[in-house]
């Protein structure tokens, strides 16, 4: 009768914590303190460094800092980062849907997967540096090549993370599955896609990455165009700290991206983001 | 306890059916190398299960025990030979039958009432129903208060009263179950026994069990099929009366007999190999 109730229950107590003490623990974590003294260290170091050498060698951070200031209010910086940051938004939703759909289809049908397997092991190892100049010769100095240049930077990783999702579905789910009915529809909605979608958003986010990246490699060897061509020029003009600055707007850029895909990730998986990260 | 057993069975419009299984076989063939290499899984297997029996298959890994349930659950199609239960040939899985498996087998990202609603949901019942359902068969296997934990919240064992408790709100008439307890330790083991048995007391489900505890055997079935490889080589009928427990078990006097009988079956059949 009892020995059910007998049933050893773990004690799991749950206590809401305040706001402060969240924001606390978020900002004054040991982690945190390593952190940002690290970055004070090479900031100093840099500092100290780029006031022995000159502007002209190493641009110290307090000028990339004034240039920041004299930059970020003009029109002409905001038109760059415009025109960038479009081009790369635009490429990784090209790359994202399509990378995707071509990883699923991959992983669903066989010989989708044996046709573009050699193709996609190619593109994953070639140096897409290597295309852009192709891509100058077909399509000119317009928008498109830039944006080719970023879909091609972003999809192979997304392709490849989406087909391993798929394919790594757990074949003892797909027997649960198929045992209580489940059609091949719902296998793939309520079985194989849940399981791959921790994969599909680890390749979007580090797709993400390389989309900004690809523009960048694009803008450099366009010259004169978005960011890209601005550190061109400025490098060009021996302006270290303007180069300096650039790089630091294209990798803001780049970690507000993934910041982004990160977020959707999290909203996505809202239900059991967390019981699948305390599980790797 | 006992309310929500009864309330359980009330509810419960399954009975239990038979199972035949008529010359089942199962060959798996692949190249090795200059060689093609023949695996007899299953060699013209046949039994017979009444309506309501609880049926143990017992015998050493890889003689086909699991094969027997993936054919029963329709999982997987015999070389030749046939399965049918109710009279009804197996042509794929089905709502008649419910399986519960060796790794339970929960979605990772689903709650506890979500696994035990999936086979539900995939049933097209609504939601309202299907919750209300799943929860009777939680609080059956005593996780009430577990219904929105995430599997790896739990140990073991309660995960694999998940699975039963998923696969019993299908309310099939056959229960297949794949060495379902062989993960866990002794006194999860021995806990999950009792219940199973208590439930089953009241469910009148057909229930195909496979294990390799003879003791497990003993305490849970009408009647034990001993495997060989690829064979059933022996049957040994429990006569122990029901209901059954742990205890009473111990004092038969019959149940030392039933023990040396199938351990000395299941030695013989490893001379047969
Ligand atoms: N897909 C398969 N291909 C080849 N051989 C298999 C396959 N599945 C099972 N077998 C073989 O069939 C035999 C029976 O397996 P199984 O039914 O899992 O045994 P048990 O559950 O009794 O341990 C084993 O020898 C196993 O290696
Ligand atoms: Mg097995």
């Amino acid at each position: 009768m009892s020995s059910m109730e007998a049933l050893a229950q773990t004690i799991v107590e749950r206590e809401r914590l305040s706001r402060s003490t969240v924001l606390r623990r978020s900002i004054l974590s040991r982690d945190r303190l390593i952190q940002v003294s690290f970055i004070a260290l090479i900031l100093v170091g840099w500092q100290l460094l780029g006031n022995h050498e000159g502007d002209f060698f190493l641009a110290p951070p307090t000028s990339v800092f004034r240039t920041a200031v004299d930059e970020i209010p003009t029109s002409h910086f905001w038109s760059l980062l415009g025109e960038t940051s479009k081009g790369i938004a635009l490429g990784f939703v090209i790359a994202a849907v399509l990378g995707v759909i071509i990883g699923i289809l991959m992983g669903t049908y066989r010989s989708v997967a044996t046709a573009l397997n050699p193709i996609i092991s190619a593109g994953y190892v070639i140096p897409e540096a290597a295309i852009v100049p192709l891509l100058i010769v077909w399509f000119g100095l317009g928008n498109s090549p830039r944006v080719i240049a970023v879909v091609l930077f972003a999809i192979f990783e997304i392709i490849v993370t989406a087909y391993t999702g798929v394919r790594n579905a757990d074949a003892m789910l797909n027997d649960v599955g198929r045992s209580f009915g489940a059609s091949p529809r719902q296998l793939f909605v309520k079985v194989t896609m849940p399981g791959a979608l921790p994969f599909i958003f680890a390749g979007l986010r580090i797709g993400a990455a390389r989309a900004v990246k690809g523009m960048v490699v694009a803008e450099l060897l366009f010259a004169a165009t978005g960011i890209g061509g601005a550190i061109q020029l400025s490098a060009n003009a021996f302006r270290t700290d303007r180069v300096m600055f650039y790089v630091v707007v294209v990798t803001v850029i780049g970690v507000s991206f993934s910041s982004a895909v990160q977020l959707i990730e999290r909203l996505w998986m809202r239900s059991w983001h967390e019981s699948y990260r305390q599980q790797t | 306890m006992t309310n929500l057993l009864e309330t359980a069975s009330a509810t419960d419009s399954t009975q239990g059916s038979g199972v035949v299984a008529r010359g089942l076989s199962m060959h798996y063939e692949r190249i090795v190398g200059r060689d093609r290499v023949r695996t007899r899984a299953l060699d013209d297997v046949s039994f017979d299960v009444r309506p309501q029996e609880f049926v143990s298959i017992i015998g050493p890994s890889g003689c086909g025990k699991s094969t027997v349930v993936r054919i029963a659950a329709g999982l997987q199609r015999p070389t030749s030979g046939e399965l049918l239960v109710g009279d009804q040939p197996v042509r794929g899985p089905g709502d008649d039958r419910a399986t519960v498996f060796q790794s339970p087998g929960l979605f990772p990202w689903r709650t506890v009432i979500n696994n035990v609603c999936m086979p539900l949901e995939l049933a097209g019942i609504d939601k309202k129903t299907r919750q209300a359902r799943a929860m009777e068969y939680i609080e059956l296997v005593g996780l009430a208060g577990f219904r929105d934990h995430y599997p790896r919240e739990l140990s073991g064992g309660m995960q694999q009263r998940v699975g039963l408790a998923r696969a019993l709100a299908v309310r099939p008439r056959v229960l297949l179950m794949d060495e379902p307890f062989g993960n866990l330790d002794a006194i999860s083991r021995e806990r999950m026994q009792d219940e199973l048995l208590r439930i089953w007391e009241h469910m009148k489900t057909t229930v195909i069990f496979i294990t390799h505890a003879i003791d497990e055997a003993i305490l849970l079935s009408d009647r034990v099929l001993v495997m060989g490889p690829g064979r059933i080589v022996h049957e040994v009928t429990i006569d122990l009366p029901r209901p059954r427990s742990r205890h009473d078990l111990l004092s038969d006097t019959r149940t030392l007999g039933l023990m040396r009988e199938l351990e000395a079956r299941l030695a013989g059949k490893e001379n047969v190999s």
